[in-house]
């Protein structure tokens, strides 16, 4: 019978002829040699207990199920692991039919404001000894955009680069978010809004019992 | 050297050629017509944080849709209430509802409820509520019989092609200045003729150039 190779195979067209030309040695030979490794030659297990030197005793050679029972065998991990991540990225950020968007309004909205619609408000800037007219567009609460007040008779409607610049300054974050009290001449202190209260009612009563005699803003 | 493929590949490529183009051409059509909005987004019903009954509101109380959505007339957007709106009431009415936890929670510490948006427009489309309501396009129209929603979906796909569809013939969308808000108004049963309308002081005249909403 011949035995001729193709593509580097032995083709056998009957069992008697597969006799004659394959061996048991040759078709149990492992690729990792004996050892725990050996257990499962192609399919890479992940060695729970430790990796022992291949070329230890082939009488001593572990089967899968003596070292780790509940072993995986890594590829199967690593589909495993591919096919969550993936699934989690399909599902939460891309390829959803419609994501979600929140409408945020206010829990009291306060007077006359349109959520959206931007409110000018008249206000004025002191840049050095001179004082501008300004108008404040403010877009839901936050001053976005700084024009001069045509009705101003000292800027006529016309802003100087520093008055420009000055709509930065409300988000300054040096700025307080706190009231800030130097009673008695100290070290300016945080303080809270209710002493903040405590103490301007106290000034208040104080200026109506002498009819605003001393105060000064 | 022996064959490596059996006879019948021969006709592989010949097959592809046919099949490609038309698998292509499925797929656009596919695509245009399943991913248009009409599809993904018409019956959009998401689950929002308060269980707010539009048909319990507005139909059973026949509230007005503008006294919660008051900006409608004087701005572009149409705003949800603040919890203070809904705490005129609720003050007084089921004050220990489990179900106005958070609208309580919101009125007092000023927290936004995460409302979900139902319906939205791109940003490359400028939409105006005010200049709808005011030439007499009725909130149902659009939105559907919001006051029979116990959840509110997406009626109408809000599609360009939705749009234009009435910008070029604005007349059968058009009812009475004063019965806007009235959701069960029925056009078919009322027989209404803008042009014969004496309320109405200009003609109604919606851009249908690009320019009109791609500003």
């Amino acid at each position: 019978m011949s035995t001729e190779k193709y593509y580097g195979r032995d083709y056998w067209r009957s069992l008697a002829q597969r006799e004659l030309s394959h061996d048991d040695a040759a078709d149990s030979w492992s690729e990792f040699g004996t050892g725990p490794s050996a257990a499962a030659p192609r399919a890479g297990l992940l060695n729970v207990i430790g990796n022992k030197p291949a070329g230890d005793d082939p009488e001593e050679s572990l089967s899968l199920a003596d070292i780790a029972p509940d072993a995986v065998s890594r590829r199967r991990f690593f589909s495993v692991v591919g096919a969550s991540a993936a699934f989690a990225g399909v599902t939460t950020t891309g390829c959803i039919r419609k994501e979600r968007e929140n409408i945020l309004e206010f829990g009291s909205r306060p007077e006359d404001m349109i959520p959206g619609r931007a409110m000018m408000y008249a206000s004025a800037v002191q840049i050095g000894a001179t004082v501008e007219g300004l108008v404040v567009e403010s877009q839901d609460g936050r001053p976005t955009k700084i024009e001069g007040n045509a009705k101003h008779s000292g800027s006529q409607g016309a802003t100087s680069v520093w008055a420009q610049a000055s709509v930065l300054d409300i988000y300054d974050p040096e700025r307080t978010r706190v009231p800030v009290t130097s009673e008695g001449g100290g070290e300016p202190a945080s303080s809270d809004m209710g002493s903040a209260r405590a103490a301007l009612t106290k000034l208040v009563t104080a200026a109506a019992a002498s009819g605003g005699e001393g105060l000064g803003l | 050297m022996p064959a490596i493929f059996p006879r019948w590949t021969n006709n592989v490529p010949i097959a592809i050629g046919l099949l490609a183009p038309l698998l292509g051409a499925g797929l656009i059509f596919s695509v245009w017509y399943w991913f248009s909005p009409m599809y993904t987004d018409v019956g959009y019903r998401p689950e929002q944080p308060v269980p707010y009954s539009h048909k319990l509101h507005a139909g059973e109380l026949g509230i007005d849709c503008r006294y919660c959505h008051n900006t409608v007339e004087q701005a572009a957007h149409a705003a949800i209430p603040p919890a203070a709106t809904c705490m005129n009431c609720h003050d007084l009415v089921k004050t220990e509802s489990k179900r106005l936890e958070l609208v309580r929670n919101s009125d007092k510490t000023g927290e936004a409820i995460p409302w979900v948006r139902v319906h939205q427009l791109p940003d490359y489309a400028f939409f105006n509520h005010s200049s709808h309501v005011a030439v007499g396009v009725g909130c149902a129209t659009c939105h559907g019989r919001v006051d029979q929603m116990v959840v509110v979906e997406m009626k109408n796909p809000l599609s360009m092609g939705w749009c234009l569809d009435c910008h070029r013939d604005p007349k059968p969308a058009l009812r009475p200045l004063d019965q806007v808000t009235n959701m069960a108004w029925d056009a078919s049963t009322m027989q209404y003729d803008p042009d014969r309308d004496a309320n109405r002081k200009r003609k109604v005249n919606p851009p249908t150039h690009c320019s009109g909403c791609h500003r």
